[in-house]
């Protein structure tokens, strides 16, 4: 649930997500259905909404040659940067330490914060400096987003998270999970995650703009938090433990084996504090293997959406992906371009609108895979999960 | 004479004065004999210093050619394969015939074998043949129109004269009309003949002629005054494209019928009924619009085929191609429809007598009376058959899903057999063999010996590489070393070869290997194999051929491995007849597996974080790709009801509903590095007795998994149907307690053999889902075998024992 990025008029999401408050300190995506979705090689470039840049780091194990982070909001490149800068000076223990995801003492943050500052740009500087406490204080859980989930907790029983957590097989799970899911944890449930207090507290109301009246945001939330602990291994699902515990460090690219190499990889991120849209502009066509695009489109018009998948078709080679989820808003990127050209065909087809139908039919969604790993998402909130393949 | 024109650079070489034409006269002419057809050969591979030592050998006798060729010097050979079965309804009797397509045009003879099955399912084709013709159109020029005219006008009134003219000539030509046409001062007179099991284009010449002397001697009688004949003024269209042939006939027209049921469209060709009519109207609308004149789909490949194939005049192949083929809702299924006017096809004559296209001819029961019709009902029944193969496959976009290509942003100079020169095998050698001063002499070619994986055997030959095996025996100083060079594919090309293989399994299956196909296995192969060698634990030296060098260089997209050459390995690709496998050979498998699999058994995190390891099996990723073996199974079920029956297919879709159970309790097992290909197609065993060692080679595939995943699948392949739970449990624990001898903490009997029952879930699913896919394509004879085994293995619920 974290994505920032493209142009828009006044005051939606795009306008209101670039005002540098830290929307997301953690990404609830779940990784491995970008790894397999977006099935990056070695060498390939890489498109990536920044978010948090935990999947950033994810991905980059994965060798790329360069992977692109870009955000629209300067908060979230300050955190992908600070992540970056602290790979290459601190150690494994200090680095955790540092993002809050281990305990540690204000001033050993501050003081790892010191050793930090000085490889960050005086933007990121700049905006690090002024949010001294939110260092102290860890920043794993500082996100709008993460604060708002983690004020949940106070209604799980810990006990019953202990014993769905620990769960061995689907049947414990199941049988724990009834003990979990009490009628007084629904409810609370329902009450806290009702759609007005998530556009209030979690995100934004502009993010919510365009979801439509075929969800009830609650119950599908719920429902889908069901499944995920009855249908899916809890055992490394670091989503779920996150979700029900707070901090997780067995994300790939929290692992302490996994450090060296992902220092050695960290110069191939490439931090764009730029709105999507501008930045493909300034692409070459074909220059991008892959893009991951979180849910970026959940909170673009339709149209602010069909001119990014032309650019994105233009820009991503033939045979290259683009993988994105749809939180509450149903969008493909394939068929809507190709819906909105059909339309401004019944006035004429312009030479930029039949360029525009050229790049939506280059666009293929791969459905098997997309429902496939739609239907083993550990990071459960999502209604769907698409791949597209960029075709000839 | 008019001197030609002065040659240049390498034809003034081979050519000289091309004044003295004396000296460029090709030797031996007019002699048809061996001894001739030789010199020829010498002669011009002196003139040219091209080696034409492929023509050499012929099994043509040049001197019963003599109304064939000319100037013979050889043949060159085209592969022929077999297209079939298609059960034809002719106009004497119904028959299933296999025809035999002589071309180089890979994925046609798949294509329309795909075709034939699904009419024949479908009750067969019905095939009439409405007439058969052959033409010659001898053409007068008078001296004025008025002669023209008073000469058509006679000449109309001399058919049954013509026909006894005719008769004078030739037993089988019956004249059937003459067709005149006035032009000017020109008369056209298209004589239209009935020729048997002719082709006929020589037998009405010849009777043409002689009418045509007839009639030239009248005209002095007739007053009119004749400037000039010729046999053939252009009207008969002979071996052009015509509109006229469809009207006044020429060669045979044949109509092909089927009526196809909804089962067995989709069942066959992989398509909805809705979408091959759609398909049908789309390539219609644009037939029109290109002005084809026949609109079909592609009849051309499969005239070309079996012409070439059964020695027709291969000139004729334009001509005979007509054909509009019609498609029309029938019920919930389609009724199609080929008209083909003029097939010009003969049975006699021509190249039908060469002993291979004879042979052929029989095959198809085309020899004898009647047996240029049937030959031609034959021909549309297949035309017909491959049309709806060729439209299922554009309807579904198979087509496109089968010829991706990898998409390179750059141009690539590949690795090449030119570089297994003696510098890239001295440096080899100097570093494996420890001696820099070793000099490499020659590089000998040695034939290729056994060992070749599937992967390779498919992508080989595929993606215009030195991919594959290559043998050398390098010579330095007075000793040798055979080597065995493995040049791997990119993993992209292993994938999109796979894909190809999917696409031939149906638009669903091809959709969802698509998505997936970058999990089955096959991301990072190229690398993996070279980081898999470069292991120097004795435990997996022992078990592997011996390195003699790794060389990578991924510009030019080179992943080479070079390994010593398997000569002293028994049991080598024994998968197809495994009946050589002692249980002592099982045993020896079983330890060395378990040696190599001690090696990193629950140190799988230190694995985990190399790039090269690629993604491996999770529960995750195996929950996700359910789509996948959804596909497979129904695929399966669909192509091969007796291998996938309704109760299998029970089974399997059981399994694959409770992936997250069973595969969740698999993932909670000690993992290690697993060969993943552990089967006789790719392991061996050296020596015998107690020296006998497990020898793996092939390592692509190599993942994290359960170590049981290998035993399991080699007891699938040696094990036969009748499986001795005691003996299948006995292999299980001689692993288990091999590995724990090696140090390593393993589960208790128990806990193993239930890891082993989920490791053959897992390969029932997974692993032999692919090789059913492939299966669709290749035979090989090891699927139905080690697939009944595994299932009887699965049977033995080892899970709860």
């Amino acid at each position: 649930m974290s994505a920032s990025g493209t142009a828009l008029p006044t005051m939606d999401a795009t306008t209101v997500l670039a005002d540098g408050e830290l929307r997301y300190s953690t990404v609830w995506e779940d990784h491995l259905l970008l790894e397999r979705g977006l099935a990056p090689r070695f060498g390939d470039d890489l498109l990536m909404i920044a978010g948090a840049g935990d999947n950033v780091l994810n991905l980059l194990l994965r060798e790329p040659r360069r992977i692109v982070a870009i955000d629209v909001n300067p908060a979230q490149s300050a955190l992908v940067e600070l992540k970056l800068a602290a790979l290459s000076v601190l150690e494994h223990h200090d680095f955790v330490q540092l993002l809050g995801l281990t305990a540690a003492e204000p001033h050993t943050r501050l003081s790892q914060y010191e050793r930090v500052r000085t490889r960050l740009s005086d933007a990121s500087r700049n905006w690090w400096d002024d949010r001294a406490t939110t260092i102290a204080d860890g920043i794993a859980e500082s996100g709008r987003l993460d604060r708002y989930i983690a004020g949940f907790r106070a209604h799980c029983k810990l006990s019953d998270v202990d014993r769905l957590l620990s769960s061995r097989t689907i049947a414990e799970q199941r049988a724990n999970a009834a003990f979990l899911f009490s009628p007084e944890l629904c409810r609370a449930f329902t009450e806290y995650f009702s759609a007005e207090n998530l556009g209030v507290r979690g995100r934004d109301p502009s993010q919510m703009q365009y979801v439509g009246d075929d969800i009830d945001v609650t119950a599908h939330l719920l429902s889908r938090l069901r499944w995920v602990c009855t249908e899916l291994p809890v055992a490394g699902n670091v989503y779920v433990q996150r979700f029900f515990r707070g901090v997780e460090t067995d994300s790939p690219y929290l692992r302490r084996d996994a450090y060296p190499r992902l220092r050695r990889l960290a110069s191939r991120v490439e931090i764009v504090n730029a709105e999507l849209s501008e930045y493909l502009s300034a692409q070459p066509a074909g220059s991008i293997d892959h893009a991951g695009l979180s849910d970026l489109f959940e909170y673009l018009s339709i149209d602010v959406t069909a001119a990014v998948a032309d650019d994105l078709a233009r820009v991503v080679r033939p045979g290259g992906r683009i993988a994105y989820w749809n939180l509450f808003v149903p969008r493909a990127i394939s068929s809507t371009s190709t819906r909105l050209v059909s339309s401004r065909a019944k006035r004429g087809i312009s030479a930029q609108d039949r360029e525009s139908l050229r790049c939506a039919s280059n666009m293929r969604f791969l459905d098997s895979l997309s429902k496939g790993l739609w239907a083993s998402d550990r990071a459960w909130f999502y209604r769907a999960f698409r791949v597209e393949e960029v075709i000839r | 004479m008019k001197p030609l024109s002065p040659l240049e650079g390498s034809a003034a070489r081979a050519f000289g004065d091309v004044d003295d034409l004396t000296r460029h006269k090709i030797p031996g002419r007019g002699r048809y004999d061996d001894v001739a057809r030789r010199a020829r050969l010498d002669w011009i591979t002196e003139r040219t210093d091209v080696s034409v030592d492929a023509l050499r050998d012929t099994r043509l006798v040049p001197e019963r050619l003599t109304s064939n060729i000319e100037n013979m010097i050889g043949a060159v050979e085209v592969p022929v394969g077999l297209a079939g079965p298609l059960l034809v309804h002719g106009q004497e009797s119904s028959r299933v015939v296999y025809a035999p397509f002589a071309t180089t045009e890979g994925a046609l003879v798949a294509s329309a074998c795909r075709g034939a099955t699904a009419v024949t399912r479908a009750g067969g084709v019905k095939v009439d043949v409405l007439r058969q013709r052959m033409t010659r159109a001898p053409a007068f020029q008078l001296a004025s129109r008025d002669d023209a005219e008073r000469f058509a006008a006679w000449l109309g009134d001399q058919l049954e004269t013509m026909r006894a003219k005719c008769h004078d000539v030739s037993r089988h030509a019956e004249l059937l009309d003459i067709a005149i046409v006035v032009d000017g001062l020109f008369v056209h007179a298209l004589f239209i003949y009935a020729t048997g099991d002719a082709a006929g284009q020589n037998m009405t010449t010849a009777t043409t002629w002689h009418c045509c002397q007839w009639i030239v001697s009248q005209l002095p009688t007739l007053g009119v005054s004749l400037r000039r004949f010729i046999i053939d003024g252009n009207m008969s269209a002979d071996k052009k494209v015509n509109l006229e042939a469809g009207e006044w006939g020429r060669g045979t027209a044949v109509i092909a019928e089927c009526t196809l049921d909804a089962e067995s469209i989709v069942q066959g060709l992989k398509v909805e009924p809705s979408e091959l009519l759609a398909a049908h109207r789309i390539c219609r609308s644009g037939a029109r619009h290109a002005r084809i004149v026949s609109p079909n789909v592609n009849v051309a490949n499969v005239v070309a085929a079996i012409f070439t194939a059964t020695g027709q005049d291969i000139a004729s192949v334009h001509e005979s191609s007509l054909g509009v083929l019609e498609l029309e809702a029938e019920g919930s299924g389609i009724r199609a429809r080929l008209f083909m006017p003029g097939l010009v096809v003969g049975t006699v004559g021509g190249g039908t007598h060469l002993p291979a296209q004879r042979a052929l001819l029989e095959t198809m029961g085309c020899t004898g009376e009647g047996s240029s019709r049937r030959l031609a009902e034959v021909i549309a029944g297949f035309c017909l058959a491959l049309d709806l193969s060729t439209l299922a496959a554009i309807a579904t976009g198979e087509f496109a899903l089968a010829h991706e290509r990898l998409g390179r942003n750059r141009p690539v100079r590949v690795f090449s057999e030119a570089d297994l020169d003696a510098g890239f095998f001295q440096r080899a050698l100097r570093e494996s063999l420890n001696d820099q001063s070793l000099e490499v002499d020659r590089i000998e070619h040695l034939d290729a010996g056994p060992g070749s994986s599937i992967l390779s055997e498919l992508t080989a030959h595929r993606i215009g590489k030195a991919v594959g095996l290559h043998h050398r025996r390098v010579h330095h100083g007075s000793e040798h070393t055979d080597i065995v060079v493995k040049v791997k594919p990119l993993d992209a090309e292993v994938m999109l070869v796979m894909q190809s293989l999917a696409a031939a399994c149906g638009e669903r299956l091809a959709r969802a290997y698509a998505g997936f196909r970058a999990d089955t296995g096959f991301a990072l192969c190229h690398v993996r194999e070279l980081a898999i060698y470069s292991q120097t634990d004795p435990r997996f030296v022992q078990h592997a051929p011996r390195v003699y060098g790794l060389h990578r260089d991924d510009a030019r997209e080179a992943y080479v491995l070079l390994v010593e050459r398997l000569d002293d390995v028994r049991l080598m690709d024994t998968a197809d007849d495994p009946s050589e496998w002692t249980s002592s050979d099982i045993e020896t498998a079983i330890r060395g597996a378990a040696a190599f699999h001690s090696i990193w058994l629950d140190r799988d995190e230190e694995l985990r974080r190399e790039a090269w390891i690629g993604l491996p099996p999770s529960v995750q990723s195996m929950v996700a790709m359910r789509p996948l073996w959804d596909a497979f199974a129904e695929h399966a079920a669909m192509e091969f009801p007796s291998i996938m029956t309704d109760e299998h297919l029970r089974k399997h879709r059981a399994l694959i509903d409770t992936v997250p159970e069973w595969w969740g309790r698999l993932a909670t097992m000690p993992q290690t590095l697993i060969h993943n290909d552990f089967n006789p197609r790719n392991i061996g065993i050296r020596g015998s007795g107690t020296d006998a060692r497990l020898c793996a080679y092939d390592w692509e595939l190599a993942t994290i998994h359960i170590p049981q995943h290998d035993v399991a699948e080699l007891l699938a392949f040696v094990l036969g149907a009748r499986v001795d739970l005691c003996e299948v449990e006995h292999y299980i624990e001689l692993h288990r307690r091999t590995i724990a001898e090696a140090g390593a903490a393993v589960p208790g009997a128990r806990e193993w053999r239930a890891g082993f029952a989920l490791a053959a879930r897992d390969l029932l699913i997974n692993r032999f889902g692919l090789y059913l896919m492939g299966y669709t394509v290749r035979h090989w004879d090891f699927v139905e075998r080690s697939l009944a085994t595994l299932r009887v293995l699965l049977d033995l619920e080892l899970e709860r024992r």
